[in-house]
């Protein structure tokens, strides 16, 4: 626990987000600025590293996913991310730029929060908090049953893990096995009404999932050598992985880092944008 | 009516690979010779439900087709907001059989009843609903299921005979189990076959009722309804479920919106503290769904209606 809130501490603010990194963060504000809806803002940008990472290096992902069953599957159980999701996706050519320009007009397919598109790269609706995990331990028995060789991911936050529906499938994960499943947690240590630790402390939440029996990776969530490393090298016990990403809410936004402020909130404008990242 | 499901299914799976069983810790040995069968397709998974419908969409978006088995009232109240999301909005081939459908477990209380599950999945959107009242029908919903394009409800009722000897209810077809004239009796479920044991008491009151089953709520035949009560001078609605939000209900929504109104009854359960435990036929008939009681109550409304009509 000591080490892991050291991560956090030493962790640099902002200065340290490469270009690509904070040119998708400006997206997002301008995509909100630009529609004039609200958005989680916040919550999105503490996966931003995350999902590059899956994105750029984990996932076998062809560009029409439809219909291709043996392809890597990512689940975003933490819905209220999405906006990252849907800019990495744009990044990755997934989400053409004009569906993102419509973010929320009635009848677009993107909504503040995401529904299920496989040809976008959407592989289940969520924003209902707890719903992923059980999805993903299904995908995975899906690839083992049909002998394909498919990694399943799934983004979980460290809020949304109050879900008792969370530890019902952990639990089944464990008793099948399910060594092409990899749990990642965002912790953010911020949930809708305050600090994790105010609102349910899980400081035994790492050790839980080892007690479990997850292999279980601890890493700076913004730190991509370090995700990387994490996902990439292969563990030798055919189990479970959760890879615990130590992350900051809103990282990016300068001093609201670390903050509830912009969790949901009504856009900024385009001027105000430099003045955020 | 499980027997019957068990079979069924097993055939199935002989013929298509993607079907999957997937049990909420069911009674021991319960599927055994599916599982002996097919050992990679089965899966009795703890008592969590929530856990088992959020895997069973899993596995239905890696193309398979799961049928999870659990308490109807357990997965139907506790599992709902998955039932919602994860199959009904997801849209995915998952289906759903709940045991102890109605008051087949009315001696455990009011915990274990599935009284208004119906109600429930009638709003989970794309949800198909099957309530099958024999064994040989349930036969012949399942072989429809496998490409049902959605998520699918089937309610079992421990007890139902094999066959009542009367025709076979099909997906999305009403079933018409008794031409006649007047009163129109509409059932479905298991208690359409108890419609048919009070027959004669039926004929010896002076009536000569026509009897339309619906074994399938989602598709609903709404043309045979219509069809059947324009013709009709009155309308009986018996199900094994609260009086509110099931069949009766669709069936009065359904005439509302074609503009027929028939003087109309509903025969069903409603939440009694005084009713809530008890032998099954006996709960059954306190509420008038077996027996004579059923006959009484028929009678009952057929008085009532005519004098309603008369004034």
């Amino acid at each position: 626990m000591n080490e892991a809130t050291k991560v956090v501490q030493d962790a640099p603010r902002g200065d340290d987000l490469d270009a690509r990194s904070k040119a998708i963060r400006r997206r997002i504000l301008e995509v909100l600025a630009q529609r004039r809806v609200g958005g989680h803002i916040s919550p999105a940008f503490s996966i931003i590293e995350i999902l590059l990472v899956l994105y750029d290096e984990c996932l076998r992902l062809p560009k029409d996913a439809a219909g291709i069953d043996d392809r890597d599957r990512f689940i975003l159980s933490k819905g209220h991310g999405c906006l990252a999701l849907y800019a990495v996706l744009e990044h990755k050519g997934l989400i053409p730029p004009e569906e993102l320009d419509r973010l929320c007009s009635v009848g677009a397919p993107l909504g503040v929060l995401p529904e299920r598109n496989i040809s976008r790269g959407i592989e289940a609706t969520t924003g209902t908090l707890g719903h992923g995990l059980p999805i993903a331990v299904g995908m995975a028995l899906a690839a083992r049953i049909n002998e394909k060789n498919s990694n399943i991911y799934v983004l979980v936050g460290d809020g949304e893990l109050n879900e008792g529906a969370n530890w019902e499938a952990a639990f089944h994960a464990v008793k099948h096995r399910l060594a092409n499943l990899t749990i990642l947690v965002d912790r953010n240590r911020q949930q809708s009404s305050g600090p994790v630790e105010n609102v349910l402390p899980m400081p035994y939440m790492p050790a839980l999932w080892r007690e479990i029996g997850f292999n279980v990776c601890h890493v700076p969530g913004h730190d991509r050598r370090a995700l990387r490393e994490a996902l990439l090298v292969p563990l030798p016990d055919p189990r479970p992985t959760v890879v615990i990403c130590e992350t900051t809410k809103g990282k990016g936004l300068g001093k609201s880092e670390g903050s509830g402020e912009w969790h949901y909130g009504q856009a900024p404008s385009l001027n105000e944008i430099p003045s955020l990242l | 009516m499980r027997e019957a499901f068990s079979k069924s299914l097993q055939r199935l799976a002989r013929h298509d690979s993607r079907i999957v069983f997937v049990g909420c810790d069911l009674p021991y040995n319960s599927m055994r010779e599916f599982q002996a069968a097919f050992p990679q397709r089965f899966f009795m998974e703890g008592i969590a439900e929530q856990y088992v419908v959020g895997m069973a969409a899993g596995l239905a978006s890696g193309g398979l087709i799961p049928y999870v088995q659990s308490t109807a009232t357990f997965i139907t109240r506790r599992a709902f907001e998955q039932l919602f999301i994860d199959i009904g909005l997801q849209q995915l081939r998952v289906r759903i059989i709940g045991s102890g459908g109605g008051l087949v477990y009315s001696e455990f209380g009011p915990t274990h009843t599935a009284l208004e599950d119906l109600a429930l999945l009638r709003q989970v959107p794309n949800m198909g609903i099957c309530v099958p009242r024999t064994g040989e029908e349930l036969g012949r919903l399942l072989l429809s299921t496998i490409e049902w394009d959605g998520p699918l409800y089937i309610r079992l009722s421990d007890g139902a005979q094999e066959s009542d000897g009367g025709p076979i209810g099909e997906m999305g077809r009403a079933c018409l189990l008794r031409h006649g004239k007047g009163a129109l009796i509409i059932s479905t479920g298991v208690v359409s076959s108890a419609i048919s044991d009070i027959e004669e008491l039926l004929v010896q009151g002076g009536h000569n009722p026509e009897v339309l089953h619906f074994s399938t709520l989602r598709p609903f035949d709404s043309a045979s309804l219509c069809e059947a009560a324009r013709n009709a001078a009155q309308i009986i609605i018996i199900e094994e479920h609260h009086r509110d939000g099931g069949l009766g209900s669709m069936v009065i929504e359904t005439l509302a919106d074609a503009k027929i109104l028939r003087p109309t009854t509903r025969i069903g359960t409603r939440f009694e503290p005084a009713l809530s435990c008890g032998e099954h036929l006996e709960i059954s008939a306190k509420f008038g769904l077996r027996g004579p009681a059923l006959a009484q109550a028929i009678l009952a409304a057929c008085v009532h209606q005519r004098t309603a009509a008369l004034r």
